[in-house]
């Protein structure tokens, strides 16, 4: 790869990731958006939140055993909910994470 | 690819999702055009973080302002996002917590893609520290779906990144997420609205 062509790519994303925030974050800032759009982003935190976890907690098929990843998810969604506890929740499930992987 | 494009990709760009596409394309032969092109459509989602930061950074000065908008990542707007919850523009939200984190994960990002280049494959294989992220997540998606419609909406985003996995990662974000969205609006628009019951 040429520096020339890794130059420009740096350059093309930065500056184009970064236009997109101040545009929008302004915009919204600035004027007021119908109120099914407000609503349509009410959602966004719980659809990010889902879409990010789901591929990390549920392996793809060829990577192994399931079990430590499985098992820690299903251990800080039922610590979560019984303690509302984020500190506990993430203490229990790294600890399942690497029990369970010394075992599978 | 020399090192130092590989430090400065991480400072300016700070997606890592377009950054793994950008080397993978790159590699491929792809041209600068059509990466940077693909790489802004998998950035997409930030348009739509910035929609939920603009009203809120607004109380910022602009240059404060500036800064905060440099530092969004994903991670960091998914742990904040839910402080925001009920806080109506013009209201102040905690926007000192919510500079904290962003400015912690973009560190730690830098940190980590330093040592990448420095120590590269010296590194010990699998300490399973990449699963610490998505349990935290998990933590604040669980204490943030509080309905049944949270849950029914969780769930299709996530299977739909599901599907999307062998793609990169900021399209399954994407695609799950714009389908978590749009069946949410399904729900919401079948009973009273969610604004007026005070609900995200």
């Amino acid at each position: 790869v040429s520096a020339t062509a890794a130059i420009a790519v740096v350059l093309g994303l930065g500056l184009g990731t970064l236009a997109f925030r101040l545009v929008f974050a302004e915009l919204r800032h600035r004027c007021a958006f119908p109120p099914w759009l407000e609503s349509a982003l009410d959602w966004v935190p719980v659809v990010l939140l889902a879409a990010l976890v789901a591929p990390a907690l549920i392996p793809a098929a060829d990577s192994g055993s399931p079990a430590p990843a499985l098992g820690a998810g299903l251990v800080t969604i039922v610590t979560t909910y019984r303690s509302r506890s984020l500190l506990l929740a993430v203490c229990l499930g790294m600890g399942t994470f690497w029990a369970l992987g010394a075992f599978f | 690819m020399p090192h130092w494009t590989v430090l400065g990709s991480s400072l300016l760009v700070a997606t890592g999702s377009a950054q793994f596409m950008a080397v993978e394309l790159l590699a491929r032969g792809a041209g600068w055009w059509l990466v940077v092109l693909l790489g802004l459509l998998v950035n997409l989602r930030f348009a739509v973080y910035a929609l939920h930061i603009g009203p809120f950074a607004g109380q910022l000065s602009l240059p404060r302002r500036l800064l905060f908008y440099g530092l969004v990542n994903d991670e960091g707007f998914a742990l904040t996002a839910s402080r925001w919850d009920g806080v109506g523009p013009g209201r102040r939200a905690d926007l000192g917590w919510s500079f904290a984190v962003m400015f912690v994960v973009w560190f730690a990002w830098q940190v980590g893609t330093a040592i990448g280049v420095v120590a590269g494959d010296r590194l010990p294989p699998d300490l399973g520290l990449e699963m610490a992220v998505p349990i935290t997540l998990l933590t604040v998606l669980v204490l943030l779906a509080g309905s049944r419609r949270h849950l029914v909406v969780a769930v299709v985003a996530g299977a739909v990144a599901l599907l999307f996995r062998q793609a990169p990662h900021g399209l399954g974000l994407l695609a799950g997420g714009g389908m978590g969205v749009m069946v949410g609006l399904a729900l919401s628009g079948r009973s009273e609205s969610l604004r007026a019951a005070g609900q995200p």
